[in-house]
C-alpha cells in the first residue's frame, strides 16, 4: 500500500524514464564521444597523455553539464508548462512534494548513471590494456557528477520561475550569467564616465557559475618535458574539485528551494512567462534595467569616441539607455499581460525607470564621489604596483615619483584629444596598496606629448633600481654558483627578412655563472638593460631585441618548482651582455650603425645619455 | 457529496469565482450549466484539487480536496481536453493510473474493454478525439471512483457511444451510489441524465435545484385572450411572445398558481406546455442580463 508520507512515486518515476530515455542516450553519446572517444585517438590512449586528457575531459564534462542539466530539467518538469499536463498531474492522488521529488530524482539518476557507465567502461578498457589509473577516472566521475548536480538543480529551480517551456532555457541561461554580465556593464559605464577608472578583480563571478568554473576548474601540470614516448602518465592535477563540491551542495539547496516554490506554485500559471506573482514586477524592472545596461555596454563601446566631451557622452548614453529600457520594460509588460495593449495602463511604471537612469548617469558623470581627483597621500601608501612586469615599488622615493606622475595626469587631463591619433600612446595601470588594507586602482591612456611630466615620472619609478630588482628578482636572488642552469633566447626583428627571428641556447656551469654574474647583473644594475619601455608600438617593436632567461635547477627531470622566466629589452649600453653573447654564442644579431633605423636594440626610453654606439656591422656572433 | 462554500478565485484582475456555493448530494448526478466564462471549468479544477482557492471551502465527502491524496484517490476527473503522454498506449496509461489509484479494478478494465472495443496497444494520441474520450471513460470508470467529475464529457462521441457511456456511468451511480458532477453545454443530454442542476453566471450560482423542482418552478403557457383583455398583473413573467391572438408566456411559479391567475382573464384557450432545461437556462439567464438578442444583420 502506498504510504501517505512517501515523497517518491514509482509510477511517475518509471513513466518519466520511459518517456525521456532518448535525452539521456544523447547525453551518454556526448560523454562517450568526449572521453573514451577522445582517448581512442591514436595520439592519446593510455600512455603519457592519458592523465592530462582524462582530467581535461573532466573540465569539459563540467561544461557539458550546463546543457545536460537544462535538458534534464526541461524534460522532467515539462508537465508544468501546459494546462492539460498540469491539470492531469495536479489531479492525481499524489502530494506535490512527491511529484517534485520524484521528477527531480528521475532527472538526476539517469545523468549520474550515464556518468558511472562511462566511468566503468573506461575502467574496463584500462584493465584490458593492462594499465590501471583509477584515480584520474574517479576525478573525472566526481567532477562531472558534481557539476551535473549543480546545474540540474539550478535548472530545476529556474523551471519553477516560469510557466513556459520555451522560456525556461532563457531563464536558466540568464540567471547563470546575469551577475557577470551586469558587472561587466557597470564596469563599462564607469569606464565611460570616470577618467582613470580601472576595474579590479571581478567580484561577482562566483554568482555566475560557468564563468567562475572557467577560472577555478582547470588542470595544472608542472611536467615540462613532455615525454610523449613515456607509458607513465604525465604528472598533472585537477584543480577546482572543492569549488565543484561546494556548488553541488548549493545546488541541493536550490533543489530544496525549487521544491518549496513548487509546493506554492499556482497551477494556472502554466504558459505564463513568469509563474510567481511577486516576481512579475521584478522581471519587468530587471528587463528594463538589463536592456539599458546591455545597450550602454554595446553602444558605449562601439559608438562613443574616447575623447568625446563628457556632455556628449552623457547625452548619447542616456538616450541609448532610456530607449532600451523602454523597449525592455514594455516587452516585459507585453509578455506578462500576453497583450500588446499595455502602454496606456502601464506607462506610469516606466517613469521611475527613466528617472533612475537619468539620475544615475548624471551623478556618475558629475563624479560626485570625487573619484577622478582622488589621489592618496604618500603616507597612506604601502606600495604601488605598475602593470609593467608587475613592478611593485615600496621605496618612498619611488612612491613619490608615482604620485608625481599621477598628479600630473589629473592636473593635465587631456580634453578632447584622441590618444590613438597622436605620435604614440600607452596605457598605464597602477594599483596603490594602502596602509588601511584597501586598494586603489587607476588606468590612464596617455598621449606621449601632452603628459610628458607623467611619463617621465612613471619611467623613472618603473625603471628605478628597485623596479628592476623587483622585475628580475630571480636573477638577483640566485645564491651559490652551482645547481642552476638556464636557457637564454634572443628575439629580434630581421630588417632584411622583414620578420621576427629568435634563437636560443642552454647555459650551465661556468658559462651560466659568467653570463649571469659578470654580464646580466652588472648591466641590469648599471645600464638601461631591462628598462621597461612605456611607448611600445610597431616602430619600437622593430627596434627591440629581447633576451629571455629561463632559470631552473640544473639536471631537474620534473620541476616541482616552476622555472623562473624573465625577459628584458636589450639596450645599446648593455656592453657586457652583448659582448658575451657575441663571443660565446652563435646567435645572429643584426646590427647596423650605418642605418639607425635598423638598430635592433632598444635605445632605452630614458637612458642616461651614455648609450654606447651600436655594433658597426652585421655579423654572425660566434 | 461535494460542498463548495463561498469560493473565490481571481486570475490577475479577473474574478473568475465570486463567492460560489455548490452542493452536490451523494449519489446525485449534478449538471452544472452556465454561459461561457461563467466559471464552470474553474470550479471543477478546484473540486479536483488542481487549483487552490483564494478563499472559501471545497470539500468532497466532508474533507478538503486540495493536497488531500486520500480524497483525490476517490475522484475520477475527465477534462474537456484529456491529457495523454506522447506515444503512450492505452495499456501504458492503464499501468500509470493503476499505480496511482489504489482501487483501480483490472477486472473492470477488462470488461469495459469489451464495451469500448479499443486495442490496449493503440497509441492513445493517434486515436480520434472521440476515441480518446472513450479511453478516458474506460480508465476513469476502472478506478472505481466514488466521485466522478466530467467537463464536457461526451463532446466528440458518436450518439451510440454517448448512450453507451451514459449507461455505464448511470449504472455505476445506481449500483455504487457514485456522485457525478457534469459540466456541459449540451442541456438536452443533461436533462436526460441529471437529477440536480446548478446554473452559474459570472462566478456565482444563480439557481441550484433538483431538476424536477426547477422544471416546476417555471411554467410555459400558451393562451388566447378575448378581445380587449390582457395578461393579468401579479405574474412574474420572464418572457412573452405573440403570434396573432396566441400568446406564449414563461412565468415563474407553480402550474396551479399561474393558471389560476390567468383564469381571471377568461382565456378562450389555455395550455400548459413542458419546459425543457434549455428553455429554463435561456429564460433564467435572460432575466440575469444574458438574454438572446434580437439582432437584424
Amino acid at each position: 500500500m502506498k504510504s501517505k508520507t512517501s515523497v517518491f512515486d514509482t509510477g511517475i518515476f518509471k513513466n518519466l524514464l520511459k518517456r525521456f530515455w532518448p535525452v539521456f542516450l544523447v547525453y551518454f553519446i556526448v560523454l562517450f564521444t568526449s572521453l573514451p572517444g577522445e582517448l581512442a585517438r591514436p595520439s592519446n590512449g593510455l600512455g603519457y597523455r592519458f592523465s592530462y586528457q582524462v582530467l581535461w575531459q573532466a573540465v569539459t564534462g563540467t561544461k557539458i553539464a550546463i546543457l545536460a542539466g537544462a535538458g534534464a530539467a526541461m524534460c522532467m518538469f515539462s508537465f508544468m508548462y501546459t494546462q492539460k499536463g498540469t491539470g492531469m498531474m495536479a489531479s492525481l492522488p499524489v502530494r506535490r512534494e512527491t511529484v517534485f521529488v520524484t521528477s527531480y530524482i528521475a532527472g538526476l539518476v539517469p545523468i549520474v548513471a550515464v556518468n558511472v557507465i562511462v566511468f566503468l567502461f573506461m575502467l574496463v578498457y584500462e584493465v584490458s590494456q593492462g594499465a590501471v589509473y583509477p584515480g584520474f577516472l574517479f576525478t573525472w566521475l566526481a567532477a562531472v557528477t558534481l557539476a551535473d548536480i549543480f546545474y540540474y538543480s539550478f535548472a530545476s529551480l529556474a523551471a519553477q520561475l516560469t510557466g513556459s517551456l520555451i522560456v525556461l532555457p532563457a531563464v536558466y541561461a540568464i540567471l547563470l550569467m546575469t551577475c557577470t554580465v551586469v558587472e561587466e556593464c557597470f564596469i563599462k559605464l564607469f569606464d565611460i564616465f570616470l577618467y582613470g577608472y580601472a576595474p579590479g578583480a571581478r567580484k561577482l563571478s562566483f554568482l555566475s557559475p560557468p564563468a567562475y568554473f572557467e577560472q577555478k576548474v582547470t588542470v595544472e601540470s608542472n611536467d615540462f618535458f613532455y615525454d610523449y614516448s613515456s607509458i607513465k602518465p604525465m604528472v598533472c592535477s585537477f584543480k577546482g574539485m572543492g569549488v565543484l563540491a561546494i556548488y553541488a551542495l548549493i545546488g541541493l539547496l536550490f533543489a530544496y528551494l525549487a521544491l518549496r516554490l513548487y509546493r506554492k506554485r499556482r497551477m494556472e500559471t502554466a504558459t505564463d512567462i513568469v509563474s510567481i506573482e511577486i516576481l512579475k514586477p521584478v522581471f519587468k524592472y530587471c528587463l528594463a534595467f538589463g536592456c539599458a545596461l546591455a545597450a550602454s555596454d554595446y553602444f558605449g563601446g562601439s559608438f562613443i569616441p574616447e575623447n568625446a566631451p563628457n556632455i556628449e557622452k552623457l547625452a548619447f548614453i542616456l538616450f541609448v539607455m532610456i530607449v532600451s529600457a523602454f523597449i525592455g520594460y514594455f516587452a516585459a509588460e507585453m509578455l506578462i499581460k500576453k497583450s500588446t495593449r499595455v502602454f496606456k495602463a502601464s506607462w506610469k511604471g516606466f517613469v521611475p525607470v527613466a528617472c533612475v537612469l537619468v539620475l544615475f548617469c548624471t551623478l556618475l558623470n558629475a563624479d560626485i564621489t570625487g573619484f577622478e581627483e582622488n589621489i592618496p597621500e604618500a603616507g597612506e601608501i604601502e606600495s604601488v604596483e605598475f602593470d609593467y612586469g608587475n613592478t611593485v615599488l615600496k621605496n618612498a622615493e619611488n612612491i613619490e615619483k608615482a604620485l608625481e606622475g599621477h598628479r600630473a595626469i589629473v592636473r593635465n587631463r587631456p580634453e578632447n584629444t584622441d590618444p590613438y591619433g597622436g605620435p604614440g600612446y600607452y596605457v598605464i595601470r597602477m594599483t596603490y596598496k594602502l596602509t588601511n588594507g584597501k586598494e586603489m586602482r587607476r588606468e590612464y591612456t596617455l598621449v606621449e606629448d601632452e603628459t610628458a611630466a607623467a611619463n617621465k615620472a612613471f619611467d623613472s619609478a618603473i625603471n628605478s633600481r628597485e623596479g628592476k630588482h623587483f622585475r628580475f628578482e630571480p636573477l638577483f636572488g640566485i645564491t651559490g654558483d652551482t645547481g642552476y642552469g638556464c636557457n637564454i633566447n634572443v628575439n629580434w626583428y630581421d630588417v632584411e627578412k622583414a620578420r621576427y627571428e629568435s634563437d636560443y641556447t642552454y647555459l650551465s656551469g661556468d658559462q651560466f655563472k659568467e653570463f649571469v654574474y659578470s654580464c646580466l647583473i652588472p648591466d641590469l644594475e648599471n645600464t638601461s638593460l631591462g628598462d621597461a619601455i612605456l611607448f611600445y608600438n610597431e616602430e619600437t617593436g622593430r627596434k627591440l631585441t629581447t633576451i629571455g632567461v629561463d632559470i631552473y635547477e640544473k639536471n631537474a627531470v620534473v620541476m616541482d618548482a616552476a622555472s623562473k622566466y624573465m625577459y628584458m629589452q636589450v639596450s645599446t649600453d648593455a656592453r657586457h651582455t652583448l659582448d658575451w653573447i657575441r663571443e660565446n654564442t652563435d646567435f645572429i644579431i643584426i646590427t647596423s650603425a650605418e642605418n639607425d633605423a635598423n638598430i635592433p636594440v632598444s635605445e632605452g626610453w630614458a637612458t642616461d645619455g651614455n648609450a654606447v654606439p651600436v655594433y658597426a656591422e652585421e655579423a654572425i656572433i660566434d | 457529496m461535494i460542498e463548495v462554500k463561498k469560493l473565490v478565485k481571481t486570475f490577475g484582475d479577473f474574478r473568475a469565482l465570486d463567492g460560489l456555493d455548490i452542493n452536490v448530494p451523494s449519489g446525485a448526478v449534478y449538471g452544472l450549466v452556465g454561459p461561457n466564462g461563467a466559471g464552470k471549468s474553474t470550479v471543477i479544477r478546484h473540486i479536483t484539487g488542481i487549483l487552490k482557492q483564494d478563499s472559501g471551502e471545497v470539500k468532497v465527502d466532508g474533507e478538503d480536496v486540495y493536497e488531500n491524496t486520500a480524497v483525490k484517490a476517490r475522484i475520477a476527473y475527465i477534462p474537456d481536453d484529456v491529457f495523454y503522454y506522447t506515444q503512450a498506449s492505452v495499456n501504458d496509461m492503464m499501468k500509470f493510473y493503476r499505480d496511482m489509484y489504489p482501487k483501480f479494478d483490472m477486472e473492470r478494465f477488462s470488461s469495459l474493454g469489451k464495451v469500448f472495443g479499443i486495442k490496449t496497444s493503440s497509441p492513445v494520441r493517434k486515436l480520434s478525439r472521440g476515441m480518446q474520450k472513450q479511453v478516458a471513460f474506460w480508465l476513469a470508470l476502472s478506478m472505481r471512483p466514488e466521485t466522478v467529475v466530467l467537463d464536457e464529457p461526451v463532446d466528440g462521441l458518436d450518439p451510440v457511444m454517448r448512450r453507451q457511456v451514459w449507461n455505464v456511468l448511470l449504472s455505476d451511480v445506481a449500483e455504487n451510489g457514485t456522485t457525478v458532477l457534469i459540466s456541459s453545454h449540451n442541456l438536452r443530454e443533461l436533462e436526460d441524465v441529471c437529477d440536480h442542476v446548478g446554473i452559474m453566471n459570472k462566478g456565482k450560482m444563480m439557481i441550484e435545484r433538483n431538476l424536477a423542482d426547477l422544471q416546476e418552478s417555471l411554467v410555459k403557457v400558451q393562451l388566447a385572450l378575448p378581445e380587449g383583455k390582457s395578461v393579468p398583473d401579479g405574474l412574474d413573467i420572464l418572457h412573452m411572445s405573440e403570434l396573432g391572438h396566441l400568446k406564449t408566456i414563461i412565468v415563474r411559479g407553480s402550474t396551479d398558481d399561474v393558471t389560476g391567475k390567468l383564469a381571471a382573464a377568461s382565456p378562450m384557450f389555455i395550455d400548459v406546455l413542458p419546459l425543457t432545461l434549455e428553455e429554463i437556462f435561456v429564460y433564467e439567464l435572460g432575466g440575469a442580463g444574458y438574454e438572446v438578442k434580437d439582432i437584424s444583420i
